[in-house]
């Protein structure tokens, strides 16, 4: 009576795990690069006698786990420096598209060497999306845990305020962040962007003397997602994310809804951290491809799938009760 | 012979005594430096540009107590003939408390004193101080704040116990109370569905 | 052309309405004397060139390069800073390999081409405090200068004289064993 639907991959809905494997992988990279710069300058000062006790603890623990692989760590350890902002990769210069735009914003001139830097970021972006939101972004992390914490609030009866904004606020943001950092001749955009704070702040409180004012600024962000709207700095304000979303318009990797499996349960609504609707399947440019959906659901009706476009709004589910009554309803009047 | 190492040694002491000079060894550092009242190297150092004004400023002794006497230095320097400001510096200082903020009180009003303004302080109480030291030269009031924290260092600011706080909060409730939290997600989601 | 200078005229009052560059700030407002790392350009370029990515703090084995906080106005807000009487320059120029977008450009680590190419500000000595001129002869500031005999001189009793070529690097400040520094860099970002 009913064709047999499509089974996604089954290895598709553990990719979250691999998600949040990934982030905290870029988390702790962030850590071990100053750690490592301070070890780099305790070896080039050639004076271990004269370290602290901690201080000597740290080169001894970094010794041991960089001795295996260099003999001249103030010159080796150089490979893998900076941050998700920009960062170098045993030679390969990577940098985040918005420093690019917001540089030459500031600027108004184009310096060819960096702009290429973020040439490897861009092509993936226009291909897979916004996937940088998702799967790299060192602050995504926190702000997923702080979403977490918040339902958890709620479940103790805590009432906190959750308000809708417009989408497309975040468009506005990255406008008005651009033409300001033209005017004013300075990039202003990287002092309020998220993961840049979060890497340059993780160095300044291990190799400088404590944190900046960049944290201040990220606590404010988290206190917006707590008390005014869920996961609200990167749903309505983020200007990367706009600016990724804008590249990933016509992405080819997309998340679809199988139709024929879905039951209409709506839990992959709740557990997307973008407020999209994948029941709806029309995600348009601000999905970033994280596969929380896929992991949720209950009868495997969410798959990849490679097309530029989404496909069109597929109406309710085939095992969901909506649909059954409709079913129902057709075979009473077939009947009559 | 004798006569050459004669002649040498009467060149070398009228030399001496022309330039009014007495060589010093120098290793490390050098004592008469730092004995004018106490014979420890300054706890902090540090300057500010102001105006047409290089102020550099140095706190006595290395570790500052409460209880037991210190003293700050100020030099005031012109930029561009590095001559110093001779007019009063006025000195207030206040104990920094997160909750409440205390007035400045007195500490003194110095005078130059050999290109030096001298300060003496005896807090009776441990903790974080602003001392401000004020002076007013070409109809112009300038004000320097310089922190000084009397007593043990403390380990971690207010910053990092906020940051800290949090982060235990968020990696806790994330995974002691994860299925919970995650529950509370759907739930909210579907009192939202059934409103709209 | 000119529409670039039409919109810099109007960065010029937008920063002036955010942050104040220092010779507009209130005068009489404290603000510190600070080093740009070696070979960086002139300030308003480097603000608009620099992306605060910290690479060159994080490079930088001497560990002398720190970042703003809000000291220096919101313009300068995660820029890279040398306050050479903590820590001084040692002219190694990985801070210029690393720099991605060329705010600091890419200057070889040789005599010629730094003296040529960095100018981090001018060594001025203050008489008054200098040991030297006091008769009481150190040397300290000639023999920590990484290009002695070009950049600084000494005279009788180890007096020292600044030359032109100084690159400003802050070694000497750092070393001077008087108590303030008898020597300071003026920094050459001023003059842009």
């Amino acid at each position: 009576m009913m064709e047999q639907p499509r089974q996604p991959f089954f290895l598709w809905r553990h990719l979250n795990k691999l998600r949040l494997v990934t982030l905290s992988l870029v988390f702790i990279v962030l850590i071990i690069i100053p750690i490592f710069h301070v070890y780099q300058t305790f070896v080039a000062a050639h004076a271990y006698d004269l370290l602290a006790p901690s201080e000597k603890r740290l080169y001894d623990v970094a010794e041991f786990v960089t001795s295996p692989f260099t003999n001249e760590p103030a010159e080796d350890l150089d490979a893998v420096k900076g941050n998700t902002w920009s960062g170098k990769f045993w030679g390969l210069q990577l940098s985040d598209p918005l420093a690019v735009v917001s540089q030459i914003a500031a600027s108004l001139s184009f310096y060819w060497p960096f702009i290429l830097t973020a040439l490897i970021p861009v092509i993936l972006t226009i291909l897979l999306g916004r996937f940088f939101c998702g799967w790299l972004c060192p602050a995504i992390l926190i702000y997923e845990l702080n979403s977490n914490f918040s339902a958890w609030l709620k479940l103790a009866s805590l009432k906190l305020p959750n308000f809708q904004f417009d989408r497309r606020l975040k468009y506005g943001v990255l406008a008005t962040g651009l033409i300001l950092t033209s005017l004013v001749g300075s990039l202003l955009i990287a002092t309020i962007y998220p993961p840049a704070i979060i890497g340059r702040e993780l160095y300044f409180v291990i190799a400088l003397d404590g944190f900046g004012i960049g944290v201040v600024i990220f606590i404010g962000t988290l206190l917006f997602d707590l008390l005014v709207a869920r996961r609200g700095f990167c749903r309505y304000v983020c200007p990367g994310g706009a600016l990724y979303s804008l590249l990933g318009r016509y992405r080819f990797l997309r998340i679809r809804r199988i139709a024929e499996s879905c039951n209409d349960c709506a839990k992959c609504n709740a557990v997307c951290e973008f407020g999209l609707d994948p029941m709806k399947d029309d995600f348009g440019q601000e999905c970033n491809n994280c596969t929380a959906c896929m992991a949720i659901c209950p009868t495997e009706a969410m798959t990849f799938t490679l097309r530029p476009t989404d496909y069109p709004a597929q109406g309710p589910g085939h095992l969901g009760r909506q649909r059954k009554r409709e079913n129902n309803f057709e075979i009473r009047e077939a009947a009559e | 012979m004798n006569k050459m190492s004669l002649i040498i040694l009467t060149l070398l002491i009228g030399f001496s005594q022309i330039n009014k000079v007495f060589s010093h060894h120098i290793l490390g550092r050098p004592s008469y430096q730092l004995n004018e009242d106490s014979n420890t190297p300054p706890s902090l150092q540090g300057e500010a540009e102001m105006g047409e004004f290089y102020v550099t400023y140095m706190i006595y002794p290395a570790f500052p107590k409460s209880e037991e006497p210190g003293r700050i230095s100020i030099y005031i320097k012109r930029y561009k003939n590095s001559r110093s400001f001779d007019g009063a510096v006025k000195f207030t200082a206040r104990y920094e408390n997160l909750f409440s903020f205390s007035n400045f009180d007195s500490l003194g009003t110095q005078r130059l004193d050999d290109s030096v303004y001298r300060q003496s302080f005896n807090f009776h109480q441990s903790g974080d101080y602003t001392i401000r030291a004020k002076f007013r030269a070409n109809e112009e009031d300038y004000t320097l704040d310089i922190p000084l924290r009397v007593g043990a260092p403390k380990f971690i600011g207010p910053i990092g116990i906020v940051v800290g706080v949090i982060f235990a909060l968020l990696i806790l409730v994330s995974t002691v109370q994860y299925s919970r939290s995650m529950n509370g997600k759907t739930r909210t989601q579907h009192q939202i569905g059934r409103q709209s | 052309m000119d529409r670039r200078k039409f919109i810099k005229a109007m960065g010029a009052s937008a920063a002036a309405l955010v942050a104040p560059l220092p010779t507009q700030a209130a005068r009489n407002k404290p603000s510190l004397r600070y080093l740009r790392p070696p070979g960086a350009h002139k300030e308003a370029e480097f603000l608009s060139k620099c992306i605060r990515c910290g690479q060159c703090g994080e490079t930088c084995p001497n560990r002398c390069i720190k970042f703003f906080g809000f000291e220096n106005g919101i313009a300068s807000i995660g820029t890279p800073y040398i306050t050479p009487r903590e820590k001084a320059c040692i002219l190694c120029m990985k801070c210029g390999d690393v720099c991605p977008t060329g705010a600091i450009p890419k200057i070889e680590r040789e005599a010629n081409e730094i003296l040529e190419k960095v100018d981090m500000g001018l060594a001025v000595v203050d008489e008054e405090l200098c040991l030297s001129f006091q008769g009481k002869t150190c040397g300290v500031c000639y023999r920590a200068c990484p290009l002695q005999d070009v950049a600084i001189k000494v005279g009788m009793l180890e007096q020292p004289h600044v030359k032109e070529s100084c690159i400003g690097c802050g070694l000497c400040e750092r070393s001077c064993i008087q108590m303030p520094q008898a020597i300071r860099i003026q920094p050459a970002r001023q003059e842009a």
